[in-house]
């Protein structure tokens, strides 16, 4: 059932991205450029936001499903639950940065377009990455937790699995939080 | 240190003495019996069925009490799996004085029992809801029947419909008298003569009710036929049968107490089934039994002393030949044991294999280290590690104390990046002491410098991976070939530092044109390698120059570790945060917001530390198994377990 969902959040995400881009591109001369830097930093936390919630959910019914049929299993399954949660920390993180960058918290800078821009696109490699690879690491999780009723002994590698999946979050996320230092120029 | 030396050891003995030598062989813990494929030994069934049978009714008893009491579990032992414990002489005595069969009887009757009172409590009460109503009607239930001249009838109608009875139908034939009146209905005693329009059940329908009969529900409740009397008969009978229920509850709740000694029981039958199965599958012929199995080359000794107590058996132990199937078992010191947990999670080394934990160790330990990344989270790691152990029976404890020395490296890559706890010094210790004794030992801060950073994290990756085919090397050449192992895999172990020298040498940090010849040392030798395998002359050169293509590899490899510094960044930043906004809540409320600061900091620090702490550990490990073990590693070992007492549900201490 959830892999089917996947392709649905998917598109969700990409639509709410393409509104945002579509929303920057007509109107961003009249909204200026913090609000596009503000658009970009929202996007990255909704959309890796979007990503941990459905994973996590879907992997937290299983769980609990299974705590149900053996309770000694919980403390194996807790971790494989949290795993997919971690892209929705890394979103606000990119968020986060976006933020500092435009000295949000020591009176907000006055960005120009361009550089709102800039914010906006740095912040889309976090937010793609997470939302995608939240919901297919996911889907290894579920399908790891078989693992734990099966073979409870072998339940870390379990855990490794869905840490493939991972990587390109933490590659999006390290893009993102390079390009937010290093590469917009404020 | 590696892998432990292993016997082969078979043992030769009389058939007879089968049970009583596999139960030495459990309590003596030291041989890992092989198993065979089952063979057919009919005359063995009974005593199966005999352990199915036991095992099925305990678990039936042990469900049936598990509704009365249950073994209390704190959350931490969620975690650890640790199980409740008895005593040995308890066990013994136990395993000696339960009846199970009589156990079993009685639970089934009880349950039974209660199922029955159940369903007559609920059938009774069904029948006092229909009763209850009519209780001030004083003509007996059997006399409400045609009699020669009149039809009478019990009604249940709107009771607004009384008022117009009148309107709609004649009712000079028509008695009735109103027993009750509730929500709007009204409980009617009808009459009419027989022979006249219209009939009682038309004056029924055309009111809108229903009529009633009560017989089936006085039935057995009242001689008179009295509803007061059938009503206060149904109210004593269900007393009684609470009264009985209660008594079976107590009774039940009495013999729960003992699912302590029932899930002992379990154990007792698992183990005895378990060691049966392995007797069924051990070869025999008609006198003698065969076991085989392997043995720590350490404990042979122990094994053949435990076994002296037998006069006919005889014990062989000898090497174990090239191809068999030896169990694995890892033998480390004890600050490299703990990191077997990191091993085991991707498999047992091969018997003949190198064992791969002591070159894991230390960069598990520094990788781990790096991803979390604060002085403090390291304290509490190694605190909360040496209460755990302190207070907690563990039957495996690498997993906790490698987190304890994990806590310790991350203490010091915390001290070496000035985080503890984040930034907190700098934002609510400003210009104090403590401000100064933190930054004393900072060198790098990955927050606003995140590309020394990075360089150091694909700088550890780069050393990671040579030890990676140092160890190949070192591998291969154990095995005998030292030849192929210098060409093959020496010339990357000379090629890659060579490399990065040479780079190094480029970019003016070195002033010396050694490291350039180094690398051309390994290019050759690389090359040399790929062509000498090629026995066509002319796809030599062609081969030599393919030879580089695992650079690829390596290098993708090596942009792998970028992750350190993406996951250090991120409990880092994650880390500024909550001290940020624990520092913006003291003016976000006015005097008193202070109150909250130690809130979020305690919780905004514990989820970062036990998330962060998640990732760290699962990275670093992909960091071993993708990167590191893909170089050397093969794997796929069988774990060495020796034949024991199974331990489902209890631990058995002495």
């Amino acid at each position: 059932m959830f892999e089917g969902m996947i392709g649905k959040w998917v598109l969700i995400g990409c639509l709410i991205l393409v509104g945002m881009l579509i929303v920057g591109l007509f109107f961003g001369p009249f909204l200026g450029g913090n609000v596009l830097a503000l658009m970009g930093a929202g996007l990255a936390v909704a959309l890796g936001g979007i990503g941990s919630i459905v994973a996590v959910g879907a992997t937290g019914e299983k769980a609990a499903g299974m705590t149900a049929e053996n309770p000694d299993n919980f403390g194996r399954l807790l971790p494989l639950q949290a795993l997919p949660g971690t892209q929705g920390i890394y979103g606000f993180l990119v968020g986060f940065l976006a933020l500092v960058k435009m000295e949000a918290f020591a009176g907000v800078l006055e960005l120009s377009l361009e550089q709102g821009w800039q914010v906006f696109f740095a912040c889309l490699p976090c937010a793609l990455s997470c939302l995608i690879s939240g919901l297919y690491q996911a889907k290894v999780c579920l399908s790891g937790m078989d693992i734990v009723a099966k073979k409870p002994e072998e339940s870390g590698k379990a855990l490794i699995l869905p840490a493939m999946v991972e990587t390109y979050a933490v590659l999006g996320l390290l893009a993102s939080v390079l390009m937010i230092m290093f590469a917009v120029k404020i | 240190m590696a892998v432990a030396r292993m016997r082969k050891v078979t043992i030769f003995a009389y058939e007879d003495l089968g049970e009583s030598i596999f139960e030495t062989l459990r309590d003596l813990e030291v041989l890992h019996v092989t198993k065979r494929e089952s063979r057919d030994l009919s005359y063995y069934e009974e005593d199966e069925d005999k352990y199915d049978e036991k095992l099925s009714q305990l678990s039936v008893i042990k469900s049936y009490f598990e509704q009365y009491t249950s073994i209390e579990k704190s959350f931490l032992d969620m975690f650890t799996g640790a199980k409740p414990q008895m005593s040995y002489e308890e066990f013994k005595r136990v395993v000696a004085g339960c009846d199970v069969d009589e156990v079993f009887v009685t639970v089934q009757k009880h349950g039974k029992r209660l199922k029955e009172i159940d369903q007559a409590i609920q059938e009774l009460t069904q029948r006092v809801e229909v009763l209850a109503p009519w209780v001030e009607l004083d003509i007996p239930i059997p006399e409400i029947r045609p009699t020669k001249t009149c039809d009478m009838q019990l009604a249940i109608v709107p009771s607004n419909s009384l008022n117009h009875v009148g309107d709609e139908i004649s009712t000079e034939y028509v008695h009735f008298h109103e027993v009750w009146r509730e929500h709007g209905n009204s409980g009617v005693w009808l009459v009419t003569l027989l022979d006249q329009e219209p009939s009682l059940s038309a004056v029924v329908s055309a009111l809108g009710g229903v009529s009633v009969n009560l017989s089936r529900e006085i039935e057995g409740y009242s001689e008179t036929g009295s509803v007061k009397e059938a009503l206060n008969n149904i109210e004593k009978t269900v007393s009684d049968l609470l009264a009985e229920r209660e008594e079976i509850l107590s009774k039940d709740g009495e013999m729960a107490q003992d699912l302590m000694g029932i899930l002992a029981l379990i154990d007792y039958y698992l183990d005895k089934q378990n060691l049966f199965e392995l007797r069924k599958s051990t070869p025999k012929t008609r006198f003698t039994l065969v076991i085989e199995g392997y043995a720590k080359a350490k404990e042979i000794d122990k094994l053949r002393d435990g076994l002296s107590i037998y006069k006919d058996i005889e014990i062989v132990d000898e090497e174990p030949g090239e191809d068999e199937d030896v169990p694995v078992f890892l033998e480390n010191n004890v600050l490299i044991r703990p990191f077997e947990f990191v091993t085991n999670i991707y498999g047992y080394p091969q018997y003949n294999e190198m064992d791969p934990t002591p070159f894991l160790a230390p960069f598990f330990w520094i990788f781990f280290a790096m991803c979390l990344g604060d002085a403090i989270y390291g304290i509490i790691l190694s605190i909360f590690s040496i209460w755990f152990i302190k207070t907690q029976s563990l039957e495996d404890d690498k997993l906790i104390r490698l987190l304890g020395y994990c806590g310790v490296s991350t203490l010091f890559a915390g001290a070496l990046m000035g985080s503890w706890f984040g930034d907190l010094p700098s934002t609510f210790f400003g210009g104090t002491a403590i401000e100064r004794f933190t930054s004393k030992f900072a060198v790098l801060d990955p927050v606003n410098d995140p590309i020394t950073l990075l360089v150091v994290s694909l700088g550890l990756g780069i050393v990671h991976l040579w030890v990676g085919i140092i160890v190949k090397m070192l591998g291969t050449i154990r095995e005998g070939a030292v030849f192929d192992a210098i060409v093959d895999d020496g010339s990357w172990v000379v090629f890659i530092p060579g490399l990065i020298l040479w780079v190094l040498s480029l970019m003016g940090m070195i002033q010396s044109s050694i490291p350039l010849y180094i690398m051309i040392v390994g290019a050759v030798m690389i090359m040399w390698s790929g062509a000498r395998n090629q026995p066509n002359i002319f796809m030599k050169p062609i081969s030599a120059v393919g030879g580089f293509y695992n650079i690829v590899s390596y290098f993708s490899d090596t942009l792998s570790y970028a992750r350190i510094l993406a996951l250090g960044l991120a409990s880092a930043i994650i880390g500024v945060v909550v001290n940020m906004i624990a520092a913006l809540i003291v003016d976000m409320v006015p005097g008193v917001g202070w109150v909250f600061v130690p809130v979020i900091l305690i919780v905004g620090h514990l989820f970062n530390l036990v998330i962060n702490a998640l990732g760290s550990f699962i990275h670093s490990g992909r960091l071993q198994y993708v990167e590191f073990f893909s170089k050397f590693f093969e794997g796929g070992g069988t774990p060495f377990r020796p034949l024991k007492r199974v331990r489902k549900n209890i631990m058995v201490i002495d």
